[in-house]
């Protein structure tokens, strides 16, 4: 899935912004952003689970991915 | 049946020059001067995008429970999580508005007009323990110079009961008022 973030991971003097856009299936983004933030990225919804525990969809592609 | 232009001293390129451009830049001061300009600067960061990430990863989500059926936010939720638009405005006496949703995880943000803080000292709590999509924060009363302004929206702090630095807005918004 990819998704246009702006971040503080991909700011430089010609991107103020840090725009990007990420797929969240890719391992070294996965890393950059860490699990959380990619957690949410895949599960949407308010995000206010992503505090305590990753989104029921989020999770469930965590686990696909462990198994690959 | 004749209009009449008003004289706003603007440099009219001569004919067949295509130095627009220049002509424009040249005229930028004067642009900034034309006090009867009342129309408001909106950012919708739904479909725009910051200037400048402080801090943070943010991205925007769609959601129809939200007041423009989504929300530009932060997953990062940490303190110091931040980011910075940028505009153009006459003189004047401004009003500030922007949503920013209420939720169990809002953390506390606090808004910065070119670096110096405007509004409640103490910053405004995003935290409730029910969602509330309709929180709309007013600041009144800010005087801009004419040209280039930056307006930064910082996490800072959070309620006690709070369990993240969570900022949510879509759309930001700066009307001249006098």
């Amino acid at each position: 899935m990819k998704v246009e973030v702006f971040s503080d991971k991909f700011v430089t003097k010609s991107n103020p912004n840090g725009r990007a856009v990420v797929d969240t299936d890719d391992p070294k983004a996965r890393k950059l952003l860490g699990e959380k933030v990619i957690a949410e990225l895949v599960g949407g919804g308010d995000g206010v689970a992503d505090t305590g525990a990753a989104p029921a969809a989020a999770s469930s592609a965590a686990k696909k991915r462990k198994t690959r | 049946m004749s209009t009449q232009t008003p004289n706003l001293n603007l440099t009219k390129p001569g004919q067949g020059e295509t130095g627009w451009r220049d002509a424009l830049n040249a005229n930028w001061d004067t642009l900034d001067a034309m006090s009867y300009v009342r129309t408001c600067i909106f950012w919708n960061l739904l479909t725009g995008q910051p200037e400048t990430i402080i801090q943070g990863t943010w991205y925007r989500q769609q959601d129809s429970t939200r007041l423009d059926c989504g929300e530009f936010r932060n997953p990062t939720i940490a303190n110091g999580d931040g980011f910075i638009c940028k505009c153009r405005c006459p003189a004047g006496t401004y009003t500030l508005r922007f949503n920013a949703v209420k939720h169990t995880d809002g953390g506390i943000v606090k808004i910065y007009i070119d670096d110096v803080q405007v509004g409640n000292a103490g910053g405004y709590d995003l935290y409730a323990g029910a969602k509330d999509v309709l929180n709309i924060i007013e600041i009144t009363g800010l005087t801009l110079a004419a040209g280039e302004h930056s307006l930064k929206f910082i996490e800072d702090g959070k309620n006690a009961s709070s369990t993240g630095y969570r900022l949510r807005t879509s759309g930001i918004w700066l009307q001249r008022t006098a």
